[in-house]
């Protein structure tokens, strides 16, 4: 079917043959006029278009180009709206996009030996001509990621975005959040300083917690599958050089892919499913200080009929948007506005390189953690957990969150909410759960800092019960069941899908606020790090 | 094209269970790409699996059974193993905290792990802490040379000393 499309434009497009002259001069005169109109025809040959400066062309400037037909030839003005994106996802992808440029160059200089990964890291800093920068730049792009994909996903969740038809896509951004996740982890690793170190062995042994199970059980002797991840991840039953190559070659290689692969889905998807989400019951002064365009304007006084805005391209086949009044051209508005967000996330990220360093602990030694030993940042929350019980927080709680997540565009099949953030109604549920949450947590954790827990109390006690029942878990089977209390009691699904999800955000906020500011060294409570005792 | 649901004349013989012919063979088509797929994949993912583990050897030397007497403490940085003796025989106790491995420091006649604070007694048992299980004890036997020999790849029993056969100990 569009192929017909393809080839017509391209018909078209050709500029008129020169037959004109050749005559006169016979062959070399030809060829002399040909290499003069070469840069022409050479840019024809690349671009096959004109200056998108007519509808035409600016239809063709997206759909001849195989980066820029990502997009589709308009764009709904809705999703131009600053405050319905905030641009998270664009920015999520410019990140992803600026660490694997400044990854590929770090990768020039870094030696993925036991003895000569630290150093080559030192050589980075020191003395590569813009190491330093390089390094501090794909430092803080990792961190801004983390960062910038959650927060896409809080807007996804508050917008109902994940709703019907875009349930899939919903999964697909999960296994992205895991896939950023691991990228930060198994990049933190590299630099063999003391936070890498024991950060790898933390997380092998996380890998390797399933013995805490299998133990409790009794079984480890003929199922030890524990130990079979750990020695899969690492190479070896110890953390050394074998670890190295594998964290390498599993952060520059098997994530990066997947992560590519996943992202060209993600996008694919958004086509798929019809665009980007917004209401059915848009309000024209809601698009008030959005760009317009005449194709829009004409078919918003027209008839009405969809075809209007094919008057760009002579077919009706593309896959257009349903509400064309509201749609606008992506070249040049959609294209401008990403191109801000991914300018300023390159300024914010170089501005970060260049003040701040990135860390840099003592080479690995094997012989003495860090007191304290700290994972990073979003992992603490996780920490916290883990100083209760390894199986529990390194995989009992996270799994339990993501499945928790993909499980609610399944459960939220209400409708109508599409594209706007939580008002009334939707917005009070939030609040309310956000303020429920934040005092369960903070009582769970107070007492449990005041009163100590199970193995406290009973110190021969099974370590069943202290997996199966934590602050963490604990916390958390309440949130399930607060939320469960929401959809029965409102009827609605969707409040209860607010109620769950904001449930998460504080477990994620107040927990990782804590194994950062109140776990000092032995992983005690302090009030504040400079009350930690020196030594 | 049809598609395997769609029965032309010629595919309406079925086999006996009433799976067309067309069916079937599509089915087992698909079944054996997939199933190849699976094996060739799992084939190459064998590899990740080590068979040979490259880490250092499990035993090592803790010395001539003179360099021991009650009160003595060696600490193996290197093995992460704390040899100790007193007036029972020598004993080894691991230093790897059996939370999530990091190691463990002595304080108040105990252990005490940085990472996650658990908290152990001078044998090696939990008092405290998110420990699942007390530190590892391991075997400890006399090479024909006099040294004595700690394997790692064994452990024992909380309380297994060595005990000397001669009168050496004193
Ligand atoms: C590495 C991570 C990710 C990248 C690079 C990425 C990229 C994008 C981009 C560029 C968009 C277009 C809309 C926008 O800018 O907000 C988008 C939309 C979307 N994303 Fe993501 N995303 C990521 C992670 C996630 C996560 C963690 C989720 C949720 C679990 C998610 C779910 C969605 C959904 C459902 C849409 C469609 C939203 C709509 O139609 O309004 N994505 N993503
Ligand atoms: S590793 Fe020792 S308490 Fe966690």
């Amino acid at each position: 079917m569009s192929n017909s499309i393809e080839k017509e434009s391209s018909a078209l497009d050709a500029p008129a043959e020169k037959t004109t002259g050749s005559s006169q001069a016979g062959g070399f005169g030809l060829l002399l006029e040909n290499i003069r109109a070469f840069p022409g025809n050479f840019r024809d040959a690349v671009i096959r278009h004109g200056v998108p400066d007519s509808q035409r062309t600016r239809s063709q400037a997206v759909f001849s180009n195989i980066f820029l037909h990502i997009h589709s030839i308009r764009t709904h003005r809705w999703t131009l709206k600053k405050s319905f994106t905030v641009g998270l996802g664009v920015a999520t992808t410019a990140l992803f996009l600026i660490l694997s440029v400044t990854g590929i160059m770090l990768m020039v200089y870094y030696k993925p030996t036991e003895a000569e990964a630290y150093n080559s890291i030192k050589d980075i800093h020191y003395i590569v001509p813009g190491g330093r920068l390089l390094r501090n730049t794909h430092r803080w792009a990792a961190n801004l990621m983390v960062i910038s994909a959650l927060l896409h996903m809080v807007r996804v969740f508050f917008t109902a975005s994940y709703q019907k038809p875009r349930e899939f896509n919903w999964l697909i951004g999960i296994a992205l959040l895991v896939l950023t996740l691991a990228l930060s982890f198994t990049g933190y690793c590299l630099p063999w300083d003391q936070l890498a170190y024991w950060a790898v062995v933390i997380g092998s042994n996380i890998a390797g917690s399933a013995v805490e199970l299998t133990d409790a059980l009794n079984v480890t002797q003929v199922f030890d599958i524990g130990m079979m991840q750990r020695q899969i991840l690492l190479g070896a039953s110890s953390v050394g050089g074998e670890a190295i190559l594998r964290f390498y070659w599993i952060h520059c290689i098997a994530l990066p892919f997947a992560m590519t692969v996943l992202i060209g889905m993600h996008f694919w998807r958004i086509r798929k499913d019809g665009g980007m989400s917004r209401p059915s019951d848009i309000r024209e002064e809601e698009l008030a200080g959005l760009p317009e365009d005449e194709v829009g304007k004409a078919a918003f006084q027209g008839s009405g009929k969809t075809y209007t805005l094919m008057c760009a391209v002579p077919e009706k086949t593309l896959q257009v948007d349903k509400d064309q009044e509201n749609t606008v051209h992506s070249w040049p508005h959609a294209f401008r506005a990403e191109m801000a967000v991914v300018m300023t996330v390159l300024a914010v990220v170089l501005l970060l390189g260049v003040f701040y360093n990135a860390p840099l602990k003592i080479a690995a030694d094997p012989a003495i953690p860090e007191n304290p030993a700290k994972a990073p940042w979003y992992f603490l929350g996780l920490q916290e957990v883990v100083s209760y019980s390894a199986f529990a927080g390194g995989i009992g709680v996270p799994l339990f969150m993501l499945v928790g997540l993909a499980c609610i565009p399944f459960l939220d099949r209400e409708r109508g909410k599409l594209g706007r953030w939580p008002r009334q109604r939707d917005l009070r549920c939030a609040i309310i759960s956000l303020a429920f949450s934040f005092l369960c947590i903070v009582a769970t954790l107070s007492f449990r800092v005041h009163f100590g827990w199970l193995r406290d109390w009973w110190p021969g006690i099974n370590q069943l019960w202290i997996i199966l029942i934590n602050p963490g878990t604990l916390v958390l089977a309440v949130f399930t069941g607060y939320s469960l209390l929401w959809t029965g009691r409102t009827g609605s699904t969707r409040l209860g899908a607010i109620a769950f999800f904001c449930c998460l955000m504080t477990f994620f906020v107040v927990f990782t606020y804590f194994g950062t500011v109140h776990r000092g060294p032995n992983w005690d409570f302090y009030w504040w790090p400079s009350q930690w005792p020196t030594h | 094209m049809t598609t395997p649901n769609e029965t032309s004349p010629e595919d309406s013989a079925k086999t006996t269970d009433g799976l067309s012919r067309k069916d079937f063979l599509s089915t087992a088509g698909v079944g054996m790409c997939a199933s190849g797929l699976a094996l060739a994949s799992a084939g190459a993912l064998r590899s990740a699996v080590p068979s040979v583990l490259p880490d250092a050897s499990a035993q090592f030397k803790a010395g001539k059974s003179e360099d021991f007497v009650p009160g003595t403490m060696k600490d193996f940085t290197e093995e992460n193993v704390l040899v100790l003796c007193d007036a029972d025989g020598v004993f080894a106790i691991s230093t790897v905290c059996t939370h999530l491995g990091c190691i463990v420091g002595q304080s108040d006649g105990g252990f005490l792990c940085p990472c996650h604070g658990s908290r152990y007694d001078a044998d090696g048992n939990v008092l405290q802490g998110p420990a699942p299980k007390g530190l590892a004890w391991f075997d400890i036997a006399q090479l024909p040379d006099g040294n004595l020999q700690v394997d790692r790849a064994k452990p024992v029993q909380v309380g297994t000393k060595f005990k000397f056969t001669d009168t050496e100990l004193g």
